[in-house]
């Protein structure tokens, strides 16, 4: 062993050549708080990566701020290392991370270093691709209408705020509120959405607490969603440079599979504390202060990173990346500037309220405020059939909801929706780390919307659902279940068969009484 | 900015009171709270006075102790306008680096070398 290397060192010594000519070299001449500022390096440009030669080993930085006498950088390694007067190098290169298969499945910082523990990442590193973390949206001629649904296993948002690949849709509400597990579930139901093509999922996890993070992993990793997930994690331990770079390394990654035609989802969890890590480094790099001493391009930073979402047309693959931004808002204030800028960007937002969720109604999203703009032209045919009165129906049901308490003396028909407004306000409500696939979406509420249930008092829901999505399951999973999934439509004879079972079910439960 | 005060307070008085100026000087960096950043005033003042003298700041690094012919040998090499430091630096392990107004360098140490067959 020892030889082997011997000999390999005797061989690059042999073969190492050297020709020494002038270089352009910069000067660290102040540096502190992860950031330094640099003499020298004139022709340097914004966003190249930099290399300053430090006690012993090269720390990368980013040229932020080109000034007149100075380059403002961010250090990307250990800031600690670098001191005044250490000579820095241009690279020529601008800040990539190497995108491929085998990063499925691992755990990496935002510079593509593996932080899972099980080694190198790439085996065969010739394979695998720079992309650049910083990159062009696509344009509209190369984009294609968003058409394929991207079904969370929420009901209250496949039923209602339907997302697309392709779409970028906002998850906004307070701290608490089951932002997370919405976007847990998307990953988790992508494994029994079938009839359509796999999503690779990519969590970007932006400073958050450590704890949070290694919990999201031991569950996707419980549920088998590893298996097509790749987690970027930049925690709140780690520097605001990384903070920064997180979500751009979550899109290079998701772009790379979306070149290869093949579908991603990226999730940015969240974007408040990454605009948070973009003010520290803004204000470090002495940048002019804006409102809520948030930067002025703080708006062209979530909007270039969010438009790089995209379906791609045929000639490109046909690929896709579907951004799930993520919001907290602090005590319900959507009018916040980061809130307003990330909606006015998005395609939609899905509103949770804290109000719903101590109530218990979970997923707490508040239905009226949710919007998606893009998603009902890629929802199914089955679900638009059946959902299209669902959202009609609950905004009655909202308006009498005042008079709830006075229920024995209002008239028939209000008492009808009120009771309509209760249980499918029942139905809807789901607990988390359990995404119902979209077929038994369809049947529940179509057998709610089609007034099946309405003798059925609201506690007696839960039980109902649970156990006739069993007995479609034993009974009715090919003329049911597995046709609505195939096909993505309740034609006529899925529907008088599910009609027919829902009796049949009934039946069943009236005679064990 | 304190680099050309410096410069032009010097410049407009005669040389038996310019050591007066320059202990002024310090007094006000010192009285701004800026003496951490002396260092970098005094690279910027050698800067500009090299350039406004028409020649540039070389900085000559050798890894061990020279012999003065050879540092004069080398020094001859430049303009008599440029301002030629000399430094030992025990870093570069073996041979010679030289950094012309902290921006070009030509670097012919056995540190660069080991740095470049190893990294």
């Amino acid at each position: 062993m020892s030889y082997d290397l011997v000999e390999k060192l005797k061989r690059e010594i042999e073969g190492f050549k050297d020709e020494p000519g002038f270089e352009k070299i910069g000067t660290v001449v102040e540096v502190g708080d992860g950031i330094a500022k640099i003499s020298g390096l004139r022709e340097a440009l914004s966003q190249e990566l930099l290399s300053i030669e430090a006690e012993g080993h090269h720390v990368p930085a980013v040229a932020f701020n080109l000034e007149e006498n100075f380059i403002g950088v961010v250090i990307l390694g250990e800031s600690h290392a670098v001191k005044t007067g250490d000579r820095v190098r241009q690279t020529g290169r601008i800040l990539s991370i190497k995108a491929g298969d085998e990063l499925i499945g691992r755990v990496v910082d935002p510079l593509g270093e593996p932080l899972d523990g099980k080694g190198v990442i790439f085996s065969k590193p010739e394979k695998a691709r720079d992309y650049f973390l910083e990159r062009r949206a696509p344009s509209v001629i190369v984009r294609e209408s968003v058409k394929t649904p991207l079904h969370t296993g929420v009901k209250s948002i496949d039923a209602m705020t339907p997302i697309g690949r392709g779409q970028r849709e906002l998850i906004i509400g307070d701290r608490q509120t089951g932002k997370t597990s919405i976007v847990l579930d998307t990953i988790l139901n992508q494994k029994q959405d079938v009839g359509r093509p796999p999503v690779v999922c990519i969590y970007v996890a932006i400073g958050q607490k450590n704890s949070k993070i290694a919990k999201i992993i031991k569950t996707l990793e419980e549920a088998g969603a590893l298996e097509y997930t790749v987690i970027v994690s930049a925690p709140a331990s780690a520097a605001a440079s990384l903070q920064y770079l997180a979500p751009f390394a979550g899109c290079a990654i998701g772009e790379f599979f979306m070149d290869q035609g093949r579908d991603a989802l990226v999730i940015y969890d969240d974007l408040s504390k990454h605009a948070d890590a973009y003010r520290e480094l803004s204000l470090l790099l002495r940048r002019p202060p804006g409102r809520e001493a948030y930067p002025g391009d703080i708006f062209y930073l979530h909007s270039r990173l969010l438009e790089r979402a995209a379906k791609m047309d045929k000639e490109r693959g046909g690929g896709s990346l579907t951004a799930l931004p993520i919001i907290e808002t602090k005590l319900g204030d959507v009018s916040a500037y980061i809130p307003t800028n990330v909606i006015s960007i998005t395609d939609g937002q899905i509103y949770l309220e804290s109000n719903l969720f101590y109530q218990g109604i979970r997923p707490a999203v508040n239905v009226g405020l949710s919007v998606s703009r893009v998603g009902s032209a890629a929802q199914t045919k089955a679900m638009k059939k059946v959902a299209s009165r669902l959202r009609l129906e609950l905004a009655q049901f909202r308006e009498l909801q005042a008079f709830v308490q006075f229920a024995s003396d209002l008239d028939e028909n209000t008492r009808k929706k009120i009771k309509r407004g209760e249980l499918l306000t029942e139905v809807l409500k789901q607990v988390d780390g359990n995404p119902v696939p979209f077929e038994k979406q369809v049947v529940i509420l179509y057998a709610t919307l089609q007034g099946f249930l309405d003798d059925l008092p609201k506690e007696a829901i839960k039980p109902f659902e649970a156990q006739f999505i069993d007995y479609l399951e034993k009974r009715h999973r090919d003329d049911v279940l597995a046709l609505i999934q195939t096909t993505g439509e309740l034609g006529e004879k899925a529907e008088n068969s599910l009609r027919k079972a829902i009796e049949e079910f009934k039946n069943v439960m009236s005679l064990k009484k | 900015m304190y680099a050309e005060a410096l410069i032009g307070a010097v410049d407009k008085i005669p040389g038996s009171a310019q050591n007066m100026t320059l202990k002024r000087f310090l007094g006000v960096v010192r009285k701004n709270g800026d003496w951490s950043g002396l260092r970098k005033i005094l690279v910027a003042t050698r800067m500009m006075l090299a350039r406004k003298a028409g020649g540039r700041v070389v900085n000559l690094e050798f890894a061990r102790g020279v012999s003065d012919g050879t540092i004069s040998k080398f020094s001859k090499a430049f303009s008599h306008k440029d301002h030629v430091e000399v430094e030992i630096n025990p870093r570069l392990v073996a041979g010679m680096r030289i950094t012309i107004d902290g921006e070009k360098e030509l670097d012919n140490s056995l540190q660069r070398k080991l740095t470049k067959l190893f990294t």
